[in-house]
């Protein structure tokens, strides 16, 4: 008898204008969302890896550690195609300096930076958008459809039970869902697996059947939604404002406000960095300063502290001894304390981010309460490219920052090394070279650049310059980002589907139980 | 007649059940995201103060002398308007300010909290595009196919009732009822806003209501002539039904976006940072290159070489700027053609509408960076005139070694104050959107008219 009833239900549903039109948008739309995302997929694959070939070249070419800057490219994942999260919006490299530990993503395609209010609909938006509306228009009127029809008293009046009715309608709502979502779940994949240029990540395919099971849970919780209101209502048109005013209201409403109410209060409370980082900078100065006046060998070329820039400094190869030895200690003092400070401001920022993850939990749990932020949350989870997947990125970053100073460290990048490649001693006829410059520029009767001996060693420079060696950078630690594994992401998303799962039963429950109230008798 | 059409009409929606529902909804969410709006204010307010302060003490400082002058760069905010709260126009996720000094003006690096989670800010806008629209069709799906259905269409159209006034009833009918909780919604926020310290009884937060009122008018009454529309042409409520709300996701949702993969096309490309400076540097360069093998060398203020060299150096670091600015012009330009291009969409122009009537979004932005110019220009000005008054000083600007070295008077330097854009340049700006959506209401109700003329009653 279920079977019948199961079989009835799907094909009404089936031939039914509504959904067919439903269908139809949700299909069409799913295959055009999935060519634009992966063609934005592949321009993104592209820049990654110029970037990263640019980065391996940049890695052979560095004179001294003064040079050395690690881009670091995230791979765009494959399951951005259909949950986008923040990927597309936030950038795809970091340099690495031992002066900074990166926390936020530059580059990427989104270079325009107010080209934030075009963004494109995904797999789950259409999910949420348009197959929600889809469960809605075949649940409002199942139950109470009949009773206005009078077909509901015939049915009961005949042998069959509540339950077996109430059972068959749910199973023939689900399983009408079900096939629409599953063509769209499969165009999607079929277009990905079609497209050549496209790496897939290992578990690919088992994170899409994670998102098409969430999928699954959400829509069945929002049709069992519907069937307690259409139990409970007595005309179809009823339920259906119902129904309607839940969709807008958990859809669009409260996801707006729960996000830009967490978003205000980190706004409000997240100021350590903004309040702190112009002092620390301010402290840091002093302290190069200092660290700069403190040493006991002065310089006696003071020209050479008007270098270029601080990070990217080559000192010439003719020096006078002094300068060299001035320069050694400096490097060893101000490059550590470039490092401490570095640490300092990640530090501060650090204390920004706990708030910001403390008002995010609350938003998620919040959100947990509006299905389908809860289901699209969970979706992001177990893609790996909502803020979390961001974060852990991040995480892994500052330990390979850590890794990376150790390495500068085992290899004493903070000496002379850092921005002098050349051996110490220098050939006789440069030394008598630097001593004339030397007598010159302490003697201070003409302007150091029109003595024709600093003419000679600015030209014995660049010929030097010539004979550089690029550093030896075979054993720098490799970042490799990891993906959290199945049983990091199964914790992240578990209390996600949970509550899904106790929508699900919650509503099975009271839907049944408000069915089996239902009096015919006490119709019209 | 058509007053009693109308009367009827009124009393029946609003003692109806989705009346009720929808102003439950409408009635707590306006005051919600009118204090959440105060909140973030409050923030934003505070933070501009601060910044300012900042400004100011970095000005003062560097008054010790001229020459401090050429390296001051002050990081300027754009002014926190009250009139966000009836369109927010994304200035969350936009660049927040200008960084402007003696060459010119930059974008503010991006602030560490940056409001990136949430794609919409609860605003009045967003209100009206969601939920007022929704009401609208809700309300009118069956407004023609019910009566029909019931049979009551055929006996009010038996007496002497033209079917133009009948259509008419029904239309301003469900405007009025529409407009009913909005109103209220609107004196309730505008209230609570009051109540927290916000001063929304300024002219132009009135003024940007008032129009906002207008536009919303235009809008829902495009939703109201399409479940019109649907319910004369949908064959029956129940499929007028399922077309109303496919209809509203395919406008709501689905072709605001619809212009979106456009910004991937080539023309529309923006270099990286990265790229944008080194096409800088490349210009600087090209600069010094065109004086290859003349005598540059600095050395004393009379002497040609040294002006040269000024004069060279000051050249190349405005045509570094005007690689920078030409880029920015782009972006901005981009997204300007991607927002004319969605004309298509009735949902985003009201959004662009309204956000110029708010005087927000990225006409906000450009206002900004406009003032910022003059402001820039105003700082050169300045410069010269006090560099004119030291007899000393060689006047070769902009190098720190060839002008004065001596102070200036703090309260003379020009301190910047954005002005709020007039009614005028709202009104225009948010009449070129609102004339793309009278356009939308009249095809709407030609479509709507006629179908309801051609109309089978029986």
């Amino acid at each position: 008898m279920i079977g019948t009833i199961v079989k009835r239900e799907f094909l009404d549903n089936l031939f039914s204008f509504k959904f067919i039109a439903c269908v139809l948008v949700a299909i069409i739309l799913t295959t055009i969302s999935t060519i634009v995302h992966v063609n934005d997929y592949c321009d993104r694959l592209d820049d990654f890896n110029k970037g990263m070939a640019s980065a391996q070249d940049a890695l052979t070419q560095v004179p001294a550690y003064s040079f050395l800057k690690i881009d670091i490219y995230k791979r765009p994942s494959a399951l951005s195609i259909f949950i986008p999260g923040v990927e597309d919006e936030s950038g795809n490299n970091v340099t690495i300096t031992h002066r900074e530990i990166p926390t936020s993503l530059k580059g990427g395609l989104q270079k325009n930076e107010f080209a934030t209010i075009f963004s494109f609909f995904d797999l789950s938006s259409i999910i949420i958008n348009i197959f929600t509306l889809l469960t809605i228009f075949l649940a409002y009127g199942s139950i109470s459809g009949e009773k206005e029809g009078g077909t509901l008293s015939l049915a009961l009046s005949n042998g069959v039970s509540r339950a077996r009715i109430f059972v068959g309608k749910c199973l023939g709502g689900i399983i009408s869902i079900t096939v629409p979502l599953t063509l769209c779940f499969l165009g999607g994949i079929f277009i990905v697996l079609l497209s050549k240029s496209i790496q897939l990540e290992p578990d690919f395919l088992l994170s899409m059947c994670f998102i098409y099971l969430f999928s699954l849970l959400y829509l069945s919780s929002i049709f069992l939604f519907g069937m307690l209101i259409s139990s409970l209502t007595k005309t179809s048109s009823q339920s259906l404002i119902i129904i309607l005013a839940f969709y807008l209201v958990t859809v669009f409403l409260l996801p707006t406000t729960i996000n830009s109410a967490a978003d205000g209060i980190v706004a409000g409370k997240a100021k350590n960095y903004e309040k702190n980082i112009n002092a620390l900078i301010k402290q840091r100065n002093t302290d190069l300063d200092k660290a700069e006046r403190d040493i006991a060998v002065k310089s006696s070329w003071v020209f050479m502290k008007a270098m270029p820039e601080r990070v990217s400094a080559l000192l010439g190869r003719l020096n006078p001894p002094d300068t060299i030895a001035h320069y050694e200690i400096f490097f060893e003092r101000s490059e550590k304390l470039e490092e401490d400070y570095a640490q300092k401001i990640y530090a501060l920022r650090q204390q920004d981010s706990k708030v910001r993850e403390n008002t995010d939990r609350l938003r998620n749990l919040a959100l947990t309460l509006v299905p389908p932020s809860c289901f699209a949350h969970a979706a992001e989870l177990e893609a790996g490219t909502g803020s979390e997947g961001l974060n852990l990125f991040f995480q892994q970053l500052g330990l390979y920052w850590h890794e990376y100073v150790r390495y500068l460290d085992k290899k004493r990048a903070f000496s002379l090394l850092y921005s002098y490649p050349y051996p110490r001693e220098l050939p006789s006829a440069d030394g008598i070279l630097v001593e004339e410059v030397e007598r010159v520029w302490t003697e201070k009767k003409a302007p150091l650049w029109t003595s024709p001996a600093f003419r000679d060693i600015v030209k014995r420079n660049k010929q030097y310059e010539q004979e550089i060696k690029p550093l030896d950078l075979k054993d720098l630690p490799v970042f490799a980002f990891q993906r959290g594994k199945f049983e990091q992401r199964l914790g992240s998303w578990l209390l996600n589907v949970l509550v899904l799962i106790i929508d699900n039963v919650l509503m099975f429950s009271l839907a049944y139980f408000a069915f089996a109230r239902y009096d015919p008798r006490m119709e019209g | 007649m058509f007053r009693y059409l109308l009367k009827r009409q009124l009393i029946e929606d609003v003692i109806g059940f989705k009346f009720l529902v929808y102003t439950i909804i409408i009635l707590t969410s306006l005051p919600l995201f009118a204090l959440i709006f105060a909140d973030r204010h409050q923030t934003r307010i505070d933070e501009y103060s601060r910044n300012a302060i900042e400004n100011s003490q970095n000005v003062r400082s560097s008054t010790s002398s001229l020459v401090n002058m050429i390296w001051m760069s002050q990081t300027i905010l754009m002014k926190c308007q009250a009139t966000r709260f009836v369109c927010d126009g994304y200035e969350g996720q936009m660049p927040h300010g200008l960084v402007v000094t003696i060459w010119g003006t930059r974008l503010a690096a991006e602030r560490d909290n940056a409001e990136t989670i949430s794609p919409s800010f609860p605003d009045l806008t967003f209100m009206v595009q969601f939920f007022f629209s929704f009401f609208a069709l809700v309300l009118t799906f069956d407004a023609i196919s019910f009566e029909k259905e019931k049979g009551t269409l055929r006996m009010v159209l038996s007496n002497k009732v033209k079917r133009t006034e009948f259509l008419l009833a029904k239309y301003i009918g469900s405007i009025l009822t529409i407009g009913i909780p909005f109103v209220i919604g609107l004196i309730l926020s505008l209230f609570l806003l009051l109540l927290r310290g916000i001063s929304v009884l300024s002219g132009s937060v009135l003024t940007a209501m008032l129009l906002f009122m207008l536009l919303s008018f235009c809008y829902l009454s495009f939703f109201v002539l399409l479940g019109i529309l649907c319910s004369t042409a949908g064959g029956g409520s129940k499929n007028s039904l399922a077309l109303c709300l496919l209809c509203w996701v395919l406008i709501i949702v689905v072709l605001p976006k619809a212009t979106s993969p456009l910004m991937n096309l080539k023309s529309f490309a923006v270099p990286t940072e990265e790229a944008i400076s080194n096409a800088e540097q490349l210009a600087g360069r090209e600069v010094w290159n065109r004086h290859k093998g003349e005598n540059t060398l600095v050395g004393k203020p009379e002497a040609e070489s040294t002006k040269l060299n000024v004069t060279i150096r000051s050249e190349a670091t405005q045509a570094e700027e005007a690689v920078y600015k030409y880029y920015l012009g782009k972006k901005i330009r981009t997204v300007k053609t991607l927002m004319n291009a969605n004309f298509i969409s009735p949902t985003s122009l009201f959004e662009y509408a309204s956000g110029a009537a708010a005087g927000t979004g990225l006409a906000h932005f450009e206002r900004f960076q406009r003032q910022l110019g003059q402001y820039q220009n105003d700082l050169v000005r300045f410069f010269k005139a006090e560099d004119m008054k030291d007899s000393e000083s060689p006047h070769l600007f902009f190098h720190p070694d060839y002008v004065s070295k001596k102070s200036v008077d703090y309260n003379s330097v020009p301190v910047f104050k954005e002005q709020e854009p007039g009614l005028a340049e709202r009104v225009k700006e948010a009449a070129k959107y609102g004339a793309g959506l009278i356009l939308y209401n009249a095809i709407m109700f030609g479509f709507a008219f006629i179908a309801f003329q051609k109309y089978d009653v029986r």
